[in-house]
């Protein structure tokens, strides 16, 4: 690969796909199941979790040298909660619907290991820049996951999608699929499918 | 992999952090108490600006969630405002300011049609269902003694389960005409105090039955005692035939 692993594209990229938080990295899994029962709720979550993250790793980025690294832990979640907290009062005011749907998962961004791993493994270590590249591959591969879980599930439990009903009136709802063991059937065959995929190209690199 | 290096191998632990010349106690609180100052101030310049349409919005759906309650939208043309102080409703005015006294989270709402005819009065209830405390609406005319409709509104009950409460059409249809005290049954409700509660969703349901029970024991007699208290007051005002209730 002639790409250069460093440049801002290549940084955004691998959040998304080799180095997806919630596919590859398993991290951040308390909401991507949680809340993922319908493609809205997987959106709305996708993009506070990406909000708070940018919003984090860029100010961490710029203020890492400003902070002793004894209590540089403490800051991180402090500046991590003093976003989530802006985000939740500024769902509760703008779209108090999804608000609503999410309820406590907003404010329990807060101890998204995928957040505070980024901080601590990228953005205290590079330019704001950079860490701003990385924050929004990583929240886009995170909300990648979350949609593909939602759909998954919205579909199979609901026989709709965002909403729209797909099967019309007589589709039997495998209700189970929005209930949270459906949350860990549709992770679980996800994963097995990327397992499965990544062994089939090892053996043909063979 | 590179050198703008990624780690999610161990190598977070506190004592490999970068060049250890340890930092003085001061230093530490120093700066977070002022990462915290910050941050406190930007939550409250934020709060100021959403906290007033965090609390319009409340207000709007308490009301429309009312107007359903009595019948829908369109019907209604005139709703008052009550607050419930010890044990009677009290009108709520509202002053230049836009402030409402007495202030109240849960107002009473009395709605009249376009002829000026009373529809009836809109109360919220609230009881433990499966997963939280669920908020409720209820309708109830004075004049007839019994249930309007009801409104569920808002839920964490299980989704495709307990939040049938709000799905489900024939539960969320079957008040209109009932009388308090609500008895429940299993689909096969026919008196004017039987209701059903929800097959899959029996903890949710019954729930709200008892929430609005409760609710219903609490206001109705206020209810009942600012209607006929008003109703002899127009009588002897106006000899109005507004019905006596």
């Amino acid at each position: 690969m002639a790409i250069d692993k460093h440049s801002d594209s290549a940084i955004f990229r691998r959040g998304i796909w080799q180095d997806n938080p919630v596919l590859i990295q398993m991290l951040g899994l308390c909401p991507a199941l949680a809340v993922t029962n319908t493609v809205k709720n997987s959106i709305a979550m996708g993009g506070a979790t990406l909000f708070v993250l940018v919003c984090s790793s860029v100010l961490v980025s710029l203020v890492k040298n400003l902070i002793p690294s004894e209590v540089r832990i403490s800051a991180y979640i402090l500046i991590i909660a003093t976003f989530v907290t802006l985000a939740d009062m500024g769902l509760e005011a703008y779209v108090p619907e999804i608000h609503k749907a999410l309820g406590a998962f907003i404010a329990l961004i807060v101890v998204n290991c995928m957040i505070l791993g980024r901080q601590e493994a990228f953005a205290s270590k590079n330019t704001p820049r950079k860490a701003l590249m990385d924050a929004l591959g990583t929240g886009t591969g995170f909300m990648i996951a979350l949609l593909m879980l939602g759909a998954i599930r919205e579909i199979i439990g609901m026989g709709s999608f965002f909403g729209i009903s797909l099967f019309g009136p007589n589709y039997a709802k495998w209700v189970v699929m929005i209930l949270p063991p459906g949350g860990f059937l549709t992770l679980g065959g996800i994963l097995l499918f990327i397992a499965w995929r990544e062994s089939k190209r090892t053996e043909a690199a063979k | 992999m590179s050198d703008i290096e990624e780690t999610t191998k161990p190598s977070t632990a506190i004592d490999d952090a970068p060049e250890e010349k340890s930092t003085s106690s001061f230093v530490m609180i120093a700066t977070l108490g002022v990462a915290g100052l910050l941050a406190g101030l930007l939550l409250v310049v934020v709060d100021g600006i959403t906290a007033p349409r965090i609390a319009k919005y409340r207000k709007q759906q308490q009301e429309l969630a009312a107007k359903e309650v009595l019948g829908g939208e369109g019907r209604i043309l005139r709703i008052e405002k009550f607050a419930f102080v010890d044990g009677s409703l009290v009108p709520i005015t509202v002053d230049d300011t836009g402030q409402e006294s007495p202030s109240t989270d849960s107002p009473i709402f009395r709605g009249y049609d376009a002829n000026n005819v009373l529809l009836g009065y809109a109360f919220p209830g609230a009881e433990f269902g499966y997963a939280d405390v669920i908020p409720i609406v209820i309708g109830y005319s004075p004049s007839t003694h019994s249930l309007l409709g009801m409104k569920v509104l808002g839920n964490k009950e299980t989704p495709g389960l307990g939040d049938n409460i709000v799905n489900d059409e024939h539960f969320a249809n079957q008040w209109p005409g009932k009388t308090a005290p609500l008895v429940q049954m299993k689909g096969n409700a026919s008196l004017a105090n039987e209701v059903d509660t929800i097959s899959g969703a029996t903890i949710s349901s019954s729930a709200v039955i008892r929430g609005m029970n409760r609710a219903i024991e609490l206001y109705k007699p206020a209810i009942d005692a600012l209607e006929s208290s008003d109703s002899q007051a127009a009588v002897s005002a106006t000899k109005s035939e507004k019905e006596a209730g």
